[in-house]
């Protein structure tokens, strides 16, 4: 680990800290009047969003992932939750934060995924073995060998395996309509023994247009997780030497927007859209072709 | 011994339930007996044989009710709780689109 993502793990558990020793004398319930944001526990929510969306995919040969369904599922009880993939126990729980141990799937993987079955159940078969077969077109590389003209594709290299990250998550509301939420993971898989922390900062806004939210985010994803996905060496049977990559750490930043307009009672009008930059250490390697990756999705929601 | 209510109904599970609490024990022979709820002492009785407690209490969520004897051995429990119409509500912590 590196001094800038030491120094990022330290501010962050420093600031988790500090909003854990200021509130120690507050332990108000934060739903006291049906909070907008606020949902009954003990419960199992599932929705279910059918339309259209896409998410880019960065890599060469790697084809933008198709959405059609998004389901929305999750479960609160008083100190476990489920949502959506992430289960979490909350170890402190205040109006103003909540301290909650978390593991979640860690979606670099979803990247190497051929299509939605593949994104949502690890199909482990649209990414090649990289052992047979390889033949690098002579037109993605100059004579010179610079790095910068090299390509490969996921098809080339070997397969990346899933992994599942486990950590702390502080989410703090410090004001009114702010929401900044912090993950500090760990890889608890012994897949691509890294780290990844992130903070995002989002803003609900309600009116007759319904609800608009707004959110920056800034991902950090250490050396160690970066090289597992995207460095290229000899783990990757039959790519040659020349092809080789170290992937380094990257800071991630993204906007996103999120619209919730009622149509009826159980319908709901939904639209979503991010935007991610990927950092150097990830983007120089040679199984990536962008610089960002860019997600919508436009549909209709029912609330089962 | 018994306890009337066992159960007291709130609205909503954030809200703190207050009310008369009626307790009842009836013994074979004398005792010197204290009334418990968890750690908290309610009323003691000396050498007699029946005792009865009613006054107002700050309802727990789930309490255990004792009558010890006077070497501070449990002789009979019971379990009191506070239940709500409404489940508690929380905010949500994960987010909808996360698969993005």
């Amino acid at each position: 680990m590196n001094h800038l993502c030491r120094f990022f793990l330290a501010n962050v558990l420093f600031l988790s800290s500090f909003n854990l020793l200021a509130s120690t004398v507050e332990d108000v319930d934060a739903c006291v009047d049906d909070d907008k944001g606020c949902i009954d526990t003990r419960t199992w929510h599932f929705k279910l969003s059918v339309g259209y969306g896409e998410r880019s995919n960065p890599l060469h040969g790697g084809n933008s992932l198709p959405i059609y369904l998004i389901p929305d599922v999750y479960y609160y009880g008083d100190r476990f939750f489920f949502d959506n993939g992430i289960l979490g126990y909350s170890l402190r729980q205040r109006s103003r934060f909540e301290l909650s141990a978390i593991t979640k799937l860690n979606l670099e993987r979803a990247y190497f995924a051929e299509n939605l079955t593949g994104f949502w159940l690890g199909n482990q078969a649209v990414s090649g073995s990289g052992d047979i077969g390889f033949m690098p077109d002579p037109g993605d590389s100059d004579s010179t060998g610079g790095s910068s003209e090299l390509t490969l594709s996921i098809e080339d290299v070997a397969s990346r395996q899933w992994a599942v990250d486990g950590g702390i998550q502080l989410d703090s509301y410090p004001y009114e309509n702010l929401h900044v939420r912090i993950q500090v993971l760990t890889d608890i898989t012994g897949v691509h023994h890294g780290q990844h922390a992130n903070i995002r900062v989002a803003t609900p806004l309600h009116g007759r247009f319904g609800l608009i939210e707004l959110g920056a985010e800034l991902h950090f994803k250490s050396a160690n997780l970066i090289n597992y996905y995207y460095g290229v060496g000899p783990r990757d049977q039959g790519v040659p030497p020349a092809y080789y990559y170290e992937g380094s750490s990257v800071w991630q930043p993204g906007l996103t927007v999120a619209w919730h307009y009622p149509l009826a009672d159980k319908w709901t009008w939904v639209s979503t859209g991010r935007m991610q930059w990927l950092g150097s250490g990830m983007s120089d390697s040679p199984l990536v072709e962008r610089r960002h990756v860019s997600s919508f999705f436009t549909g209709v929601q029912y609330r089962f | 011994m018994s306890a009337k209510p066992e159960v007291c109904i709130v609205e909503r599970a954030d809200q703190q339930c207050q009310q008369m609490l009626h307790v009842h024990w009836i013994a074979r022979e004398e005792k010197t007996v204290c009334l418990a709820l968890e750690e908290k002492e309610l009323q003691c009785w000396q050498d007699t044989y029946e005792g009865i407690y009613h006054e107002p209490i700050e309802w727990p969520v789930q309490g255990l009710l004792t009558l010890r004897n006077g070497y501070g051995d449990v002789m009979v429990h019971l379990e009191i709780s506070t239940q709500s119409l409404r489940p508690r509500q929380r905010r949500r912590l994960g987010s909808p689109w996360s698969i993005f």
